[in-house]
């Protein structure tokens, strides 16, 4: 245990937990942008929402998969990225640190929604802004937790296959 | 050409040309016989591996910011340019997925603050491969 508080494991696990992070959240989105795209659903989206709105959906995504892949894998990694505790209890944390990060995002991407309609100061609009709140607040987050979670179960699982191919190739000299 | 559209494909070429120029300098200096330092490679790769994730949410959020430029006129899967981009992003796909092991093995030996590993020549020349690939779907892209 005392090789996981080292300076240079804790700098190891910031890096791992950046990249995880980021291929996590990348990937969804590239996979969802190609599955969009091969099935002509792109452009209507993309026709129905703006650049900054696009770009800052994405940044809050990126922020709260980074945060959720560094809780997920606290030292979960010991020296030569040997395994500190079973897959099958590594996975499970993964599922549930999924759930929470499918919860962040919504209320982050909420507020990067309501943003531009609480600028615009038209009450009908704030209005029907706060009864979609109430929605998010209820239905949306137990949904969001949901996808999250099954997220959660498939990139965990393809990190463990990534962790296993790095193992071997880091063995194999 | 709106400013926030221009600033999305500077980014976006920006990201590309620190995710190539970096990976071209790894593979040089991991193959270099003789080596220069015995921890200079795995120190400049250590810092490569920040850069790179950077750069690859840098290009997966410009990139996406840059086909909603075409907004409703994008061109249908079916369509030449649209097989062009079926094709871009499965290489961004593949890229991201053989440098997650990249960067493990990179910081397994930040760790433990060893010689390079033996597969750094590999590793960095295939990532600079592939990007090349992916640089030449982007341009061909970009021509139409």
């Amino acid at each position: 245990m005392a090789e996981l508080t080292k300076p240079g494991t804790i700098e190891r696990d910031r890096l791992i937990a950046w990249a995880l992070g980021t291929f996590h959240a990348g990937v969804l989105l590239v996979t969802l942008v190609l599955l969009l795209h091969v099935t002509g659903g792109l452009p209507s989206l993309l026709g129905g929402l703006n650049t900054a709105s696009g770009l800052a959906l994405f940044a809050v995504l990126w922020v709260t998969t980074v945060w959720s892949t560094r809780r997920t894998l606290l030292g979960a990694l010991g020296p030569a990225l040997r395994n500190e505790m079973p897959i099958y209890q590594l996975v499970g944390r993964a599922v549930w640190r999924g759930g929470i990060n499918g919860a962040a995002f919504l209320v982050g991407a909420g507020l990067v929604l309501a943003i531009p309609i609480v600028l615009s100061g038209s009450s009908s609009a704030i209005y029907s802004l706060l009864a979609g709140a109430l929605f998010f607040a209820t239905f949306g987050l137990v949904g969001a937790f949901v996808v999250g979670c099954t997220v959660g179960l498939l990139f965990g699982g393809i990190d463990a296959l990534l962790l296993m191919a790095a193992r071997a190739l880091l063995n194999s000299h | 050409m709106d400013p926030l559209h221009l600033l999305v494909r500077w980014a976006h070429v920006a990201g590309m040309a620190a995710i190539l120029g970096g990976a071209l300098l790894l593979w040089w200096l991991a193959a270099r016989r003789p080596p220069l330092d015995d921890r200079l490679t795995t120190r400049v790769a250590e810092r490569y591996e920040w850069i790179f994730w950077a750069a690859i949410g840098l290009q997966v959020m410009t990139g996406v910011g840059n086909l909603g430029a075409f907004g409703n006129a994008l061109p249908p899967p079916e369509s030449a340019w649209g097989t062009k981009l079926t094709i871009k992003l499965v290489a961004v796909l593949a890229l991201a997925l053989f440098s997650v092991p990249r960067t493990l093995i990179v910081a397994a030996g930040s760790e433990a603050d060893t010689t390079p590993h033996l597969s750094l020549p590999l590793l960095y020349g295939s990532t600079t491969v592939i990007v090349i690939g992916i640089l030449g779907l982007a341009v061909w892209l970009a021509h139409g």
